[in-house]
């Protein structure tokens, strides 16, 4: 459930927040909903859920991933992937059939996008798990 | 454990936002910012689907302005006075090319580096310098300065330029243009002092032909008698734009300047000089002509133009409409200044050629020791010093101190082109004009009073002007600011020490060449020479020998022409280049030992009718032969010189190749079996047979097309994707269809003059600078396929023909009081 809200959270306050910020406010993003979304380190269990570092990281990622592919696909879409072709190949080296493709600039942006915000996400989580792990002990 | 990984988690993030959000390598963008969605370059993917209409309140207008958008994007402007018609304009052409307008003002204002850096081995610095050192900035200082006297320029300009920056202040960082985004820079506020600078761009990439320096080697290296063969004045068939009956007045005409008694232009540099200034493409040239409504079905006067420029994505030129009281304009024009350049209203019609004039002059400058001053007649004179400071991206600046004489600046020295006798320039382009009031008033011409009223204002880049009225007139004027030139006069370089090398008068404007209503009943110009040698005053240029002849010919039989036959003059193949040439070369050739192959493409040279068809091999096969041929004739003379010499044009090469079966040049001190012109031909055609058999075995794949390669480059070559290459298209840049490799017709227009004008026309590009369109580049295969667009050119705002796709309502900004 933590994980749908943050995903949800990281999501729609990214996407408010790249409306007037530069584009690494969507990290800002992740890192504070990281924090605020954040509780008391649980003793690790053998059996059971996942440790909550690479969970976080995932939330985030899928956020930004999801953020950043769907706007994309639908700027691409519009255009008929018009733009994107031609990107594609000034980024990819020539001649490479396989990469100068519409899709794998939306799929790049949407990695690119996914790994600042798992990486911020993650780094919110695990600061506010120590600073709530320290209160209680 | 635990801090270990936050620290790890923190360290990693911050490391990939850091590396995100910095250029790497080549790159100069960073790629968080470049390609996240929202304000990178999926941005600029703009939808397929676009609506540039709606209704925007701008602050700085005074009246509502309407822009209706046709179907190919054109803006039809309509005003209600000059200054929102401009405001309008500037707007209109920044929206679609706010990129395309400032990047060629930094590039002829050379600040290039600003934003590309140095460029490897440094050569963007050295284009930088080089206009600089031209005084491009400097001509355009005196132009705007003197500009001050005429309201009507300045208005129009500070309109043009407030509109501009009404665009460019609603921009925000995710709507800029891709390139900004790409190279990683902003625009600047754009002022109207830019448009002088557009106009000196214009004059440096037309009116900055001067081969003195190479000339001058030539002499020194040849001597009179050779160097005359070399390089004729006039060609061994001219068909001049004055016909050459023409009769001159030599009484009314000033008397030339006496040639100074000392002349000798073999003697002024020590030795022949390294440096010079490349050459214009003699690919730039241009066709325009107008026929008279005797000649014309539809008894009024037909006009046509197509203006063969450097073919550029985005294109130079930007089509549309200015409708405002007591104008109502069609056409093109360039990205960057008011009004139409090239086009017609409902009265007349105009359009231009390049005149080719030599209006650039070298001066060999004598310095001081200090280099402070330099001696004229008799006495030391002060340099004036401009500092010439280069702003370079991710380096330290770099600045180069260029003297000016009273000529100009010295562009040669030892700091720049390691010239140990400073030359200076005297250029036209750095007179004090006000070219741009010729568009302004002929876009409101009402007839040929009002042309000639407009031409007074034309200074540099000298023009063939075409025009054609409703009432009935056609004329041509070439005009321009022209020296009254002793024989010779600017041919090399000369003397600076003495006035008697200066320029001391002008031809005055009444004896420029011109004809009106003449009774062939065409005039017409292809960049050929103005004049046969009677006209009494002397000038030199580059000047084009085979389309002049054609375009006459052709506009010489029939009785009458109508809109088609004028398409199909624009478009007509043939070229008289090979006429004059290809059956000697034929002739020359033993055929008997040909191989299958050779007979193969012997046989497609018998058979061709001269015609540069873009699926045809014959044309392959001759231009290869011919550039072969031109080679063995020349390449090794010319790099036995080792400096900077001029080759010997084409129809030079022709005729000395007609007059003459042996001539010293034939011969090649390496290569025994060239010895005269029979064995030359018959060298080059085997040579070339082997060679286009080797790379290509199939005769089939020798079409012209894919010989020529018709590529038309984004403006920074830096982005592939963003050009278009390969372009199949018929013609060359001797032909009518001016169309070669990187150069080529760059606007066709037809215009029917009438009750109704009607008129038809087509560039290779697309309205909007933006690859992320459909619209970047749309006309460009029918450009190639030689269609016309229907131009629709309407009488008001609320005209509906069905080409309408978008209205754009532009409404004064009204500051709301508080209370």
């Amino acid at each position: 459930m933590k994980f749908t809200i943050r995903v949800i959270c990281i999501f729609g306050l990214g996407y408010l927040a790249t409306l007037w910020f530069p584009w690494w406010s969507v990290a800002a993003v992740g890192f504070a909903v990281g924090l605020l979304l954040s509780e008391k380190r649980k003793r690790r269990r053998l059996f059971g859920k996942q440790p909550t570092p690479p969970r976080t990281f995932l939330a985030g990622f899928l956020a930004v991933f999801l953020l950043w592919g769907v706007f994309a696909f639908w700027a691409d879409w519009q255009n008929h992937s018009l733009l994107s072709e031609k990107i594609s190949r000034i980024v990819v080296p020539e001649g490479n059939i396989f990469l100068s493709r519409a899709w794998i600039m939306i799929l790049v942006t949407a990695i690119v996008g996914g790994l600042a915000g798992g990486f911020s996400t993650m780094t919110g989580n695990l600061l506010g798990e120590m600073v709530r792990g320290q209160e209680k002990d | 454990m635990r801090w270990f990984k936050l620290l790890l988690s923190a360290a990693i993030s911050l490391l990939l936002i850091w590396a995100l959000n910095r250029p790497w390598g080549t790159m100069p963008f960073a790629i968080g910012e470049f390609i996240n969605p929202f304000t990178g370059f999926w941005q600029n993917a703009e939808p397929a689907n676009l609506q540039a209409g709606g209704q925007l309140s701008i602050p700085g207008l005074k009246a509502p302005v309407t822009v209706v958008y046709d179907n190919r994007r054109v803006p039809h402007i309509f005003a209600q006075n000059n200054d929102d018609l401009y405001f309008a304009q500037g707007y209109v052409m920044a929206r679609d090319r706010l990129w395309q307008m400032e990047f060629q003002i930094l590039g002829a204002s050379g600040r290039l580096t600003e934003i590309l850096g140095v460029g490897p081995d440094s050569s963007i610095l050295k284009f930088d310098r080089t206009n600089r050192r031209k005084g491009l900035v400097y001509a355009a200082e005196r132009s705007y300065e003197f500009a001050q006297n005429y309201p009507e320029v300045m208005d129009a300009a500070e309109a043009y330029a407030n509109g501009v920056n009404a665009w460019i202040s609603s921009l925000k960082p995710a709507d800029l243009p891709l390139e900004y985004k790409i190279l990683n820079y902003k625009p600047q506020p754009w002022t109207s002092f830019n448009t002088w600078i557009l106009q000196k761009y214009l004059s440096n990439m037309l009116a900055a032909r001067a081969d003195d320096i190479r000339n001058t080697n030539a002499l020194m290296v040849w001597g009179r008698n050779v160097f005359d063969i070399l390089y004729p004045e006039f060609a061994y068939a001219e068909d001049p734009i004055v016909p050459a009956d023409t009769r001159w007045d030599a009484r009314t005409a000033n008397p030339k300047p006496p040639v100074p008694a000392e002349y000798k232009p073999d003697s002024i540099l020590k030795k022949p000089a390294s440096a010079f200034l490349p050459q214009p493409d003699p690919g730039l040239g241009s066709n325009n002509w107008a026929v008279a409504g005797s000649k014309s079905v539809t008894g009024n006067p037909i006009l046509s133009n197509d203006p063969h420029l450097g073919l550029s994505l985005p294109s130079i030129w930007y089509e549309m409409q200015l409708h405002a009281p007591g104008v109502n304009a069609y056409g093109v024009g360039f990205p960057g200044g008011p009004g139409v350049v090239l086009g017609f209203n409902d009265s007349v019609a105009w359009g231009s050629t390049n005149a080719g004039m030599d209006v650039m002059d070298y001066y060999r400058v004598i310095s001081d020791e200090k280099e402070e001053k330099y001696f004229f007649d008799g006495e030391w004179r002060p340099f004036t010093l401009r500092l010439e400071t280069h702003t370079i991206k991710g380096g330290e600046a770099f600045v180069d101190s260029v003297k000016y004489t009273h000529y100009g600046p010295v562009i040669f020295d030892e700091n720049f082109g390691s010239q140990p006798l400073p030359l200076a320039i005297n250029w036209m382009a750095h007179e004090q004009s006000v070219d741009m009031l010729f568009f302004l008033k002929m876009n409101r011409a009402k007839n040929y009073h009002d042309y000639e009223e407009a031409l007074k204002y034309w200074v540099c880049p000298a023009q063939n002007f075409v025009f054609a009225s409703r009432a009935g007139d056609i004329a041509i004027w070439q005009m321009g600011k022209y020296v009254n030139k002793w024989p010779q006069q600017g041919r090399f370089v000369m003397d600076g020490t003495q006035s008697v090398y200066q320029w001391s008068s002008f031809i005055p404007s009444d004896q420029q060449p011109h004809s009106l209503n003449p009774e062939r009943g065409f005039v017409s110009s292809a960049n050929q020479h103005p004049t046969s040698s009677v006209y009494p005053y002397y000038y030199n240029g580059g000047f084009e020998d085979f389309r002049n002849r054609r375009l006459n010919q052709l506009l010489s039989e029939k009785e009458k022409y109508g809109v088609d036959d004028m398409k199909n003059i624009q478009l007509d193949n043939y070229a008289v280049f090979v006429a004059d040439i290809l059956p000697l070369m034929m002739q020359e050739v033993d055929t008997s030992g040909f191989t299958q192959m050779q007979r193969e493409a012997w046989n497609l040279l018998k058979a061709w009718d001269y015609n540069y068809d873009r699926d045809q091999a014959a044309p392959t096969i001759f231009e290869n032969w011919w550039e072969e041929l031109y080679r063995n004739i020349w390449q090794d003379e010319m790099d036995a010189v080792g400096l900077p010499v001029p080759w010997p044009d084409r129809s030079t090469t022709i005729g000395i190749l007609r007059d003459s079966a042996a001539f010293t040049f034939y011969k090649d001190a390496t290569d025994s079996l060239k010895k005269d012109r029979k064995s030359l031909i018959n060298r080059s055609f085997d040579r070339i047979t082997g060679k286009l058999a080797n790379d290509f075995p199939s005769i089939s794949e020798w079409i012209w097309s894919r010989h020529k390669q018709t590529d038309i480059h984004h403006l920074a070559r830096v982005f592939a994707p963003f050009s278009r290459l390969n372009i199949p298209t018929n013609g060359s840049g001797h032909i009518l269809n001016a169309t070669g490799n990187r150069n080529g017709p760059s606007w066709r227009m037809v215009v029917a003059l009438g009750d109704k004008v009607e008129a038809w026309g087509v560039y290779p590009g697309g309205q909007t600078g933006n690859p992320g369109s459909k619209d970047y580049d749309a006309f460009i295969d029918d450009w190639a396929n030689g269609k016309y667009y229907r131009i629709w050119f309407m009488n008001n705002k609320d005209q509906d023909n069905g080409s309408e796709a978008a209205r754009l309502s532009m409404i004064p900004e009204v500051k709301t009081n508080p209370n």
